[in-house]
């Protein structure tokens, strides 16, 4: 079956998808109790009088019925302009394109950790299933599942840039710094993909098709090839989970490390009810929940044959 | 068995046994194969049929292992390197297992899996194991699409083939059947019955054929073992065993058969039953 005809298909389908979750994340923003009229007023310190708040409504566009809102708000965003912060009226697009590069760069190095990591964890734990390189790496991994973030990059700033002085204790500061954070982020996905893995390795191992290849005499490599392709289905679907989340749940592990990144700029908007922000960042992390899933779902049909077919249907 | 060569395949007073509890699940089972030959093992599931395969194959599960000697050729499989026995695995023994619509991976084009096993136990180039996988499958009479066909988009008889296709590209001197026409339809089951034959007479391969289907093996084998619950109740010639059945045991499997078939041909308008 042809992947590309699958592809065209799937980003076809997306659309409707963008357009429903570009209304909710407008309507959800819209049906907040405070009125953005006077919070815009409220953080740039006037007193919101009945007339200031009609002339800043008038202003602002929000006299104009709902649709025409939304509409015009949609045609914007299509355009790359999310309007204008409250506090200090900069350009939403262009302070989240500032923040984002620090944030994609520490979830890139995290992504890679994580892959690198678990991948190797599993193939540790299948190779030794039982013995004591398994059950150390068990015991391991339910530790970094266990383990809060915050609780374990603290442990981590203590030992390697207070104690040991080797890393930068935060801040963007050349590639030394970014070893901490991207530890500390991938640290409970290592966990769970790692766990993941090696446990759906185990089970493929028990398949027909794998005593069949070992009674052809196939090399041990050979057979753990297969087994780990066999093996991808349920860790693909998660991380077009954890992919998007690695994005925008960086919030704890960026105050910490004190990381110029998008959950700063996020956190501190949603406490300065400052509406264009927050609205632009569920638009953002939504959009990006469904490529993600779309990239993990091609992905999926990439390594099965039978995904492709059904895809087709 | 009349022959004075060394035996292809000879086991002496095996015992597989469950490792932790010392409990044995088969035993003391001897035979010897001969090159072009043909043991048939019947009894009912879970009297350790498969087993023996697996032990002869240096396959058994984790928690299980053989006692006693089981050598093929000169090989002692016992005392073999896991290295040494996967190197035999293929070439000197080949496998049809017993459920083929999950015998091979589902990933991957049965041309792909064909190529890559020949290129890995015969050292072929991509070009020679491309040619030697569809002059298997021209054996078996499958058609070359099969080549760029997934697992899943074909029957389990063409599937069941495919594993007969294998074992002839690879020219294994053994080939070991589990159950081979228990997932097949009648007329699946003939089909592939005939090309275990030929794959003994042009082949010279030795054959063991594990079934509970006593037509089946009836058809093949020279020599019989017959198992139940773990041990060997009957031994030795296929015809002296079938005719005059020692062991209640075998009477009942042998008797139970004639009743079947004898059903099954007056069904069918036949006044004659041999057995």
């Amino acid at each position: 079956m042809n992947i590309g005809s699958y592809i065209v298909r799937r980003l076809l389908g997306l659309l409707p998808l963008l357009l429903a979750i570009s209304f909710f994340s407008f309507v959800i923003i819209q049906l907040s109790p405070s009125d953005p009229a006077e919070v815009a007023i409220r953080v740039n310190a006037m007193t919101p009088t009945p007339e200031l708040i009609a002339e800043v409504r008038e202003e602002m566009g929000l006299d104009k019925p709902f649709l025409e809102r939304y509409l015009t708000w949609l045609n914007n965003a299509v355009h790359g302009d999310l309007g204008k912060r409250y506090v200090d009226g900069k350009s939403v697009a262009g302070e989240m394109l500032k923040a984002l590069p620090p944030t994609l760069m520490l979830a890139a190095t995290s992504a890679a950790l994580m892959l690198a990591c678990s991948i190797a964890a599993a193939f540790v734990g299948v190779l030794f299933e039982g013995r004591w390189p398994d059950l150390l790496l068990r015991g391991l991994i339910f530790l970094g599942t266990s383990v809060p973030a915050f609780w374990a990059g603290l442990l981590l700033i203590w030992l390697f840039a207070v104690h040991l002085d080797l890393l930068p204790t935060g801040g963007l500061s050349g590639p030394s710094s970014l070893v901490l954070p991207a530890v500390t982020l991938a640290l409970p996905y290592i966990s769970a993909y790692a766990r993941l893995l090696r446990n759906s390795m185990v089970q493929t191992k028990q398949q027909n098709f794998v005593l069949y290849a070992k009674a052809c005499g196939r090399s041990r490599g050979a057979v753990l090839r297969h087994i780990f392709r066999n093996s991808l289905q349920s860790s693909l679907t998660g991380l077009g989970m954890s992919l998007p989340k690695l994005v925008a749940g960086t919030f704890v592990v960026e105050c910490i490390f004190a990381w110029p990144g998008l959950g700063r700029l996020c956190v501190t908007a949603i406490f300065n009810r400052d509406f264009p922000v927050i609205q632009a960042y569920v638009l953002l992390m939504a959009v990006l929940f469904v490529l993600c899933n779309l990239c993990m779902d091609i992905c999926s049909a990439l390594v099965d044959p039978r995904l492709r077919e059904r895809g087709l249907q | 068995m009349s022959c004075t060569e060394t035996p292809l395949v000879r086991m002496e007073h095996v015992r597989i046994v469950h490792t932790d509890s010392g409990r044995p699940i088969v035993n003391d089972v001897s035979f010897a194969l001969h090159r072009g030959h043909c043991l048939g093992i019947v009894g009912e599931s879970g009297s350790g049929k498969t087993l023996i395969c697996r032990a002869l194959l240096g396959l058994l599960p984790p928690a299980l292992h053989a006692e006693g000697v089981i050598r093929f050729e000169e090989t002692d499989m016992l005392r073999a390197s896991p290295e040494e026995a996967r190197r035999l695995r293929g070439t000197g023994m080949g496998s049809i297992l017993q459920q083929p619509m999950t015998a091979f991976d589902p990933l991957y084009t049965l041309g792909d899996q064909f190529t890559e096993t020949l290129r890995e136990k015969l050292q072929l180039n991509a070009a020679d194991a491309d040619a030697l996988a569809r002059f298997g499958l021209s054996q078996v009479k499958l058609p070359e699409t099969v080549m760029k066909s997934y697992p899943h988009q074909l029957s389990g008889g063409m599937l069941q083939r495919c594993m007969i296709a294998l074992t002839l590209a690879l020219r294994s001197r053994l080939v070991v059947a589990d159950e081979p026409t228990t997932a097949l339809d009648a007329a699946n089951q003939y089909e592939v019955l005939q090309r275990f034959r030929r794959l003994r007479e042009e082949h010279d391969a030795a054959l063991i054929v594990v079934s509970h289907d006593l037509g089946a093996v009836q058809m093949l084998a020279d020599s019989l073992l017959v198992m139940c619950r773990g041990h060997c109740v009957e031994a030795g010639d296929a015809e002296t065993v079938f005719n005059a059945p020692q062991h209640p045991y075998t009477q009942y499997l042998v008797g139970t058969r004639l009743a079947l078939t004898r059903g099954f041909r007056r069904a069918l308008g036949e006044n004659h039953v041999s057995a």
